[in-house]
């Protein structure tokens, strides 16, 4: 009885145990009425605070909420003076000054153009391994290349600190969108002095950081979420309403809806199943996101190789019923492999527009292609398309699977279902037929979709298309006489998407991703971008 | 008893071992890497495999890594929070898990056994047919299904208790969880507990405890119950390493920054020190559990003590 009694004992301390680990008490913010707050739920936790290593949407935009870069981007994607109060630029497009504004760093120290020169060098130092090293090649910095494969010293990049508030850039050839992406985290600055004593531990906790943006980072815990305070010290902080903006991770759509219908979160991401469900409430919101899902085609595979086959596969697709029916989350049906709204010439057409749609539906032309395809092939052909094991992915899939074989007789498609990093390896080293996948812009322009499918750009062109006049427009147009010139730039540009979509379906584009979100009715100021971060520093609730 | 303890614990620390080998030679097989983007080209992924000591042979890395471990350096983060040491992110979110788990250990058992002892008085009544259905139901029903019932009905149309985890109010953000978590320890333990009951209560010395007239809720606290608790304890053990282990699926739902999810997340973005230590720290929890239990065993009855050689 005595060691019955010892195991209630131990029980019942258990329970208590247990009961007092949890029970803390409440804390409540004394300042929580009187404060705007707004809470946003992500599905992703934040990966990084260090704004060299992030790849991701959800560490973008925590970045974009406590740092700050010469411009950010308005409602209209146009970029607009921030910590850099004004800019020139040479007449040849190459020497781009940036002004500074006098603003500090949370610290008390002021923001210098040296932060910027410290900030550039870390993005592309060797020992940064930053994934996007590449984005200062993109804006074709001086020297760049050279610098970033460890060929030149750092000193050698076109960057250049003229006194403490003039920070100069030097480029090799022009580059339309520069300015654009001088909202982009990988751009802003850092101040070298925190960094170096931080060290491996800079940006891993919010006291490790130094903030120059329109909030501070208050809280960050894994797993769980992080919170953003105004920072009155921001120069431009009239302008934020806000005080507390907070991130909250909830993976699972559903239980985050329920918050937000209890009133407990105000910005949620929908599923394409639950659209259906909330369409019709306030606060609805479709938004078109710059990601184009494309199939990928590998032309070392004897039935892709052909043509016909591919052209058939084209035109067998029913990419507006898809968007309608299957994906209902905004999503639209590809036009091309330049997405909607990503880019606009001079005057102010966007591309998409200006370039026409390159594919289509014809279930009758796709079986004329595809007879011409079982005469150099056989009756049957069966291809196998990979894609990634997500919902939307899954559903996708089976739909091509069934267009294919309904339009197009004696086509077999086998479907292979694998996670995204395992899909990435497969596609990298060729062992596929046909993957569905995506692709992001890096900026506000064709080029950054175009570059990919260089016959000899390794990294991307996983399909290996191989185009010399393709190569040749791309190439003139980024690099050659045109590349100072936006219309005749405009037109190669046009002309490399006729080429490897229209004339040679190098890849097949497929449609490009909305997104659908519930916005409590009251808040506004949150801004998308086809092209960047979008933007959740300006929110405004009533 | 001392000596038997040690040897169990110098048993275990091998096992541990030889598991964390099979878990490195498995991740090692798994496709995929933690770099592996669109955006990623050939040469800053060397630079990476580089900078995280990847591009190693195999026995260095796994050397290199289970040194550290004893160290109580688990590695960083590759993908989810970058750079984090893995050994504070598994604290931080350990302690939420055990913290549910154990909560939901005890409730189920309390409730269980109370089902299970009340089923097995009343046998052939309502009583019985009642804590059958709840049986059936609790180990037939997923937990999910049950967990998104209760965030629904209890979390918002009721507005009881949060619905996903609040840290300023951790305690009642265990509520919800802790229930839909409970409810398959208490379907099994119910059931383990009427059938062991019955089978106690028709034995000859209950009918010789009857006889001498012991009053009946010490005839069923102190000869049935706790003849009866001996095979109940032996599944006690899987069922709370299941409890800690098995938790994914609610966490995700009720938004629980514990372990579960994080090995979620880690599986699918291959950030291979998070699944390695995750999966480390389960097999611990198991061997760690099944000691206990073994020792427990030896508390209640005698028998096991003496045949255990003490």
């Amino acid at each position: 009885m005595k060691k019955l009694k010892k195991i209630v004992l131990a029980l019942i301390a258990m329970v208590m145990i247990a009961g007092c680990s949890t029970d803390k008490p409440d804390v409540v913010d004394p300042n929580v009425d009187v404060e705007s707050k707004i809470v946003v739920a992500t599905e992703i936790d934040l990966s990084t605070m260090d704004h060299h290593l992030a790849t991701d949407a959800t560490s973008f935009i925590a970045q974009t909420m406590v740092f700050a870069g010469l411009v950010e981007l308005d409602e209209n994607n146009q970029p607009q003076k921030d910590l850099a109060e004004s800019w020139d630029v040479s007449d040849d497009g190459l020497v781009y000054t940036f002004h500074l504004t006098d603003t500090n760093w949370s610290n008390g120290t002021p923001v210098t153009a040296n932060d910027f020169v410290y900030g550039w060098n870390r993005l592309i130092a060797q020992e940064t391994a930053s994934q996007y090293s590449f984005i200062m090649e993109t804006i074709k910095v001086k020297n760049a290349a050279a610098v970033t494969s460890g060929e030149m010293a750092k000193e050698e990049l076109g960057i250049k600190a003229l006194d403490d508030k003039t920070f100069e850039v030097t480029l090799d050839a022009p580059c339309d969108f520069l300015l654009g992406l001088m909202a982009f985290p990988s751009f802003f600055p850092m101040n070298e002095e925190f960094a170096t004593q931080m060290g491996d531990q800079y940006a891993l906790t919010v006291d490790n950081m130094l903030y120059c943006g329109p909030y501070v980072m208050s809280d960050w815990m894994s797993g769980s979420g992080y919170k953003f305070t105004k920072n009155e010290d921001y120069h431009n902080a009239d302008a934020i309403s806000t005080d507390v903006v907070e991130f909250k991770f909830i993976q699972d759509a559903q239980s985050a809806m329920l918050e937000y219908q209890s009133g407990n979160l105000d910005v949620v991401t929908l599923t394409g199943q639950m659209v259906d469900a909330y369409k019709e409430d306030d606060g609805f919101t479709n938004r078109l996101q710059g990601y184009l899902w494309y199939l990928s085609v590998n032309f070392d595979d004897p039935n892709l190789a052909n043509k016909d086959l591919r052209q058939a596969i084209s035109f067998a697709v029913d990419r507006e019923k898809m968007a309608e029916l299957v994906l209902k989350d905004g999503s639209i049906a590809a036009q091309g492999l330049i997405p909607v709204a990503l880019a606009k010439d001079k005057d102010g057409v966007d591309f998409r527009e200006s370039n026409g749609p390159q594919v289509e539906y014809d279930p009758a032309a796709a079986l004329e292609y595809f007879s011409s395809a079982q005469e150099a092939l056989g009756d049957e052909i069966s291809v196998e398309l990979l894609y990634e094991d997500t919902e939307a992915g899954k559903s996708v899939a089976e739909y091509i699977q069934n267009n294919l074989e309904t339009n197009l007789p004696g086509m077999v498609v086998t479907l292979n279902s694998k996670p995204k990093k395992t899909r990435l390896d497969m596609m990298k080293t060729g062992d596929y037929q046909i993957c569905l996948t995506r692709w992001g812009p890096d900026y506000a322009d064709p080029q950054t979709y175009l570059d990919m499918f260089l016959s000899y750009n390794t990294s991307n062109n996983n399909g290996k298309y191989n185009s010399p006049a393709y190569d040749e427009a791309v190439l003139e147009a980024t690099q050659g006489a045109s590349a100072s010139d936006s219309a005749a730039r405009w037109e190669l540009l046009k002309q490399a998407e006729n080429i490897i979509i229209q004339q040679d379906l190098g890849v097949i584009p497929v449609y490009q991703n909305g997104g659908a979100m519930m916005i409590a009715p009251g808040i506004t100021g949150i801004e998308f971008h086809s092209a960047g971060v979008d933007n959740y520093r300006n929110m405004v609730k009533e | 008893m001392g000596k038997y303890i040690l040897k169990r614990i110098a048993i275990a620390c091998a096992t541990l071992f030889v598991i964390l080998f099979i878990l490195f030679v498995m991740l090692e097989f798994m496709p995929g890497s933690p770099f592996n983007d669109e955006k990623l080209n050939e040469a800053q992924k060397a630079l990476l495999y580089a900078k995280y000591g990847l591009d190693d042979p195999f026995f260095i890395r796994f050397f290199n890594y289970a040194k550290n471990m004893l160290q109580g350096d688990f590695g960083v983060s590759y993908v989810i929070n970058k750079n984090f040491a893995v050994s504070t992110m598994i604290f931080q979110r350990l302690a939420v898990t055990i913290v549910i788990g154990i909560q939901a250990m005890v409730l189920g058992t309390i409730v269980g056994l109370i089902l299970g002892i009340l089923a097995a008085l009343k046998h052939n009544t309502w009583v019985d047919t009642l804590a059958s259905i709840i049986s059936v139901i609790g180990v037939s029903v997923p937990s999910y299904v049950f967990a998104l019932g209760l965030a629904y009905f209890v979390g918002f149309k009721l507005g009881w208790f949060p619905i996903t985890y609040n840290p300023s109010n951790a305690a009642m953000s265990t509520i919800l969880p802790t229930i839909a978590l409970s409810l398959f320890t208490i379907a099994n333990i119910a059931r383990f507990t009427r059938s062991e009951m019955i089978d106690v209560l028709s034995s000859d010395y209950i009918l010789l405890v009857k006889s001498k007239g012991i009053k009946e809720y010490k005839m069923i606290i102190k000869h049935a119950l706790r003849n009866a608790l001996i095979p109940i304890i032996t599944v006690m053990g899987p069922l709370l390493v299941g409890l800690l282990t098995g938790s994914m699926v609610i966490e995700k739902i009720f938004a629980i920054p514990g372990i579960g999810s994080l090995m979620i997340a880690a599986i699918q973005g291959n950030d291979y020190n998070v699944v390695l230590s995750v999966a480390f720290v389960y097999s611990a929890m198991y061997i760690f559990t099944m000691l206990i239990i073994d020792i427990l065993y030896g508390v209640i009855d005698p028998r096991i003590r003496v045949a255990k050689g003490e």
